[in-house]
This record gives C-alpha cells, sequence and structure tokens, in this order.
C-alpha cells in the first residue's frame, strides 16, 4: 500500500530544511502544502512527485489520526494519473543519482561494530511514577569502525588474557552515548567532563576462532553550566529549578562478548550500564517534572542488525571526528 | 520517547507493511544480578518493538525512489532526530 520512510529533519551533511537538494525541496513542498507552520515535524502521505495526499504536523502521537491520513491518503492516490503521481524520467534520474552520492558518503561501518543503544529509567521506587511516560524509553547507536573494534580484545586472545579497553573509545560511550536521552534530546558531555573512562576485557574462553570476553568498567561524567547561555543550559529560571545546576552520568559497566578471529567481527556482544543520572533541561523531559535526580537509568547496549532501520547513525556522530 | 513515537505509529503501520527483521546474535550472559535485572528492565519488549517489523527506509530520499520505482505512496515520518533512532 505504502512505502514507508522515516527521517529526521537534520542529518549529518544534509539538512532537509535548506531546499539545496531533491530531497529537500521534496520536503519542502510537502511542508508548504500542509499548512506551513514552523516545524517540519509530522506525519505525511504523498505521491512520488511531491504532491501532498494527506497529513499534518500534529499526528505523530496518535495513531489514530495516522490512520485517518493514510486512509484518506490512499483514496486521493487512487484517483491520480501516473502522469500526476510520478515523476517524470528526468526527475527521477536525478533523485536516484543523488540517492546514490548520500550512499556513497555514509559513514556506516559495515565491517565494524554496530551496537544498539537502549536508555530506560528504572525503578525508584514502587511509587515511582504512575504516567505513561514512565515506561518511556529511547533508542540510538554506537559505531565503531573495524580496527577499533579489534582493540576491545587484547592482541593475543588466551584464556584469562586482561586488556584494558582504549580510553577514547570509553569516552565516546560516556560523552555520547551513557547520557539522558530517556525522554528527549540533551547534549552531549564535552571530553573535560569525563571524570572516569575505565573498560577491562578478560578472555574468558576461546574455542576455534571464537572468543569470549567478559567486560567490566567505570565511567562518569559531570558538568557544572555557570549560567553560560548554551544549548542544555540546565539553570533556566523558574520555580523550584536551582539556579546552578550539575548534571551528570556515573555508570557501572558489565558485559560479555564473543569475536570471532577468523571473520574479524563481534558475532555477539552486551554491555549493560547501571547507571545514576542527574541534571536535566527543556528538550529531555525533566523540567516539566522537575525531575532532575539522582536517579537510576539504565543503558543497554547490544549488535544491531544490518537493516536500513538500523543504520541510522549516532545521534552526535558529529562530534566523533569522522566526518 | 519511542514509547509516545514510533510505538504509536507503528500500530497503524503494521497494517500495511511487511516483515523483515534481522535477529542479533546473542551469547549466554554471566552478569552480577543487579545488571541481568537492569538489562531485564531496559531492553523494550516485543510489543514495544513492533515497529521494527516495518520495512522502514532511513531517508525520505530512499522513500521517494522506492515509491517511484513501486508506483506506491509514500508515507513518512519527520522529526527533530530521527525517528528510527535517537528521536
Amino acid at each position: 500500500m505504502f512505502v514507508p520512510a522515516a527521517d529526521q529533519i537534520e542529518r549529518p551533511g544534509k539538512s532537509l530544511e535548506v531546499g539545496t537538494s531533491f530531497e529537500s525541496r521534496f520536503v519542502q513542498k510537502i511542508k508548504k502544502q500542509c499548512n506551513d507552520l514552523a516545524t517540519y515535524q509530522g506525519v505525511f502521505v504523498a505521491t512520488p512527485s511531491g504532491l501532498l495526499l494527506a497529513g499534518s504536523h500534529e499526528a505523530v502521537h496518535d495513531p489514530r489520526k495516522v490512520e485517518k491520513h493514510m486512509r484518506e491518503g490512499l483514496k486521493k492516490w487512487a484517483k491520480l494519473s501516473a502522469a500526476e503521481r510520478l515523476l517524470s524520467k528526468a526527475e527521477f534520474a536525478k533523485a536516484v543519482a543523488e540517492l546514490g552520492v548520500v550512499e556513497g558518503k555514509s559513514q556506516y561501518p559495515q565491517d565494524g561494530l554496530v551496537l544498539s543503544a537502549i536508555c530506560r529509567d528504572l525503578p525508584r521506587s514502587p511509587k515511582s511514577g504512575t504516567s505513561a511516560r514512565r515506561n518511556a524509553y529511547n533508542q540510538d547507536y554506537v559505531w565503531f569502525r573495524k580496527n577499533e573494534a579489534r582493540d576491545f580484545l587484547p592482541a593475543q586472545p588466551i584464556n584469562g588474557a586482561k586488556h584494558k579497553v582504549p580510553r577514547n573509545f570509553v569516552e565516546r560511550l560516556a560523552r555520547f552515548h551513557f547520557v539522558d536521552l530517556v525522554r528527549g534530546h540533551t547534549t552531549s558531555f564535552p571530553q573535560k567532563a569525563v571524570d572516569r573512562a575505565e573498560l577491562s576485557a578478560e578472555v574468558i574462553d576461546v574455542k576455534g576462532n571464537l572468543v569470549s570476553l567478559r567486560f567490566k568498567g567505570w565511567t562518569r561524567t559531570s558538568e557544572l553550566h555557570d549560567g553560560v547561555p548554551i544549548e542544555g543550559k540546565w539553570n533556566r529560571p523558574g520555580p523550584g529549578i536551582p539556579k546552578l545546576q550539575k548534571r551528570g552520568v556515573d555508570a557501572k559497566l558489565e558485559g560479555q562478548a564473543v569475536y570471532d578471529l577468523k571473520a574479524e567481527k563481534f558475532v555477539s556482544f552486551d554491555l549493560i550500564a547501571l547507571s545514576s543520572r542527574w541534571g536535566g533541561n527543556a528538550y529531555n523531559g525533566r523540567l516539566n517534572d522537575r525531575d532532575f535526580g539522582p536517579a537510576p537509568l539504565g543503558i543497554v547496549l547490544n549488535l544491531a542488525g544490518n537493516s536500513a532501520a538500523e543504520q541510522v547513525p549516532p545521534l552526535y556522530i558529529r562530534k566523533y571526528g569522522w566526518i | 520517547m519511542k514509547k509516545f513515537v514510533s510505538g504509536n505509529i507503528a500500530t497503524v503501520m503494521l497494517l500495511a507493511a511487511s516483515i523483515g527483521l534481522s535477529a542479533d546474535k546473542e551469547a549466554p550472559l554471566q552478569l552480577s544480578a543487579e545488571h541481568a535485572k537492569c538489562r531485564d528492565l531496559v531492553l523494550p519488549n516485543s510489543s514495544e518493538q513492533s515497529y521494527r517489523k516495518i520495512p522502514w527506509r532511513a531517508s525520505v530520499l530512499h522513500g521517494i525512489v522506492d515509491a517511484q520505482k513501486n508506483d506506491k505512496p509514500i508515507m513518512f515520518v519527520l522529526m527533530n532526530g530521527h525517528p528510527l533512532g535517537c528521536t
């Protein structure tokens, strides 16, 4: 019935808002046909030619509204001629060419280590919150290149061998992935906010090409904003909001993984960050509830699949230093 | 946040999509009790992950190209932050 797609408005190297690409012009065209609110966010049904069939900026959180738009879109689609609903050959060629360029620039580490990172609040007490938001979780991805992935285990992976995972890899986790994203976005931590970044790997078994590892570690980030108006400013004035507010994450790490020496890749990977987080802002949903912690937060990393949906770049990919 | 955004949309989208998922390779885990409990509490259940069964294209452009090839309308979700990633 449909070709489903999901996208973020601004992506590394390409913003849908700019209007300098086929894709961004398409999105702008759809937005203008909607109600042209300031936001680009929403759910839309459209023809490849760029005709808006149904949709709105508000329907994202309401499945019934989405269903209504989908049904409305299908009805309108059925009444259109091929010339109305499809791109011309020339326009389609432009779109295909642009897609090729975009895919060619992808930083996705096909042969590296791609992890799914799920974060969720952990229970604080039997009465800790009753709203649906209590169970909210968020999803991000963690990328390591092939040579980086190999550095998670000792050069000579024999039973009992111990190895310190390079600090810059652990800092990548602490700064960009052990952050409070449960209910929305926040900013990553600057390097100077990293107090601890330790992860050790121990070889616990070797069977043929397969090396089993056990991970243990600890990261701690802490940051104090001093009133400078930057994104992620914690001390937004208001009743009950501290003028100066710290933020941070203290994470105890445990995990296990299996690396295939012949295939040169991990075939399983689990790392659990049992954390305490503190601080919050308007964007990560902690401000409204004055839920500044300290409060328990769980983050679980494990191997991602390789579908298109699982090749979405990490939220802070721009800060990886890859682009 | 996923609970509100992608999960809800998925309920509807599942009506119109086919299945295409790859599975994680899992090894038996030996974790402390508290880390094992944390893992169980954090990982989404199958209902929460249902939106992953939809064969999403991860960009509008990819969706347009495939919609044209298949002569179908494109249904797309736009968010600040990727709806399939961190939103």
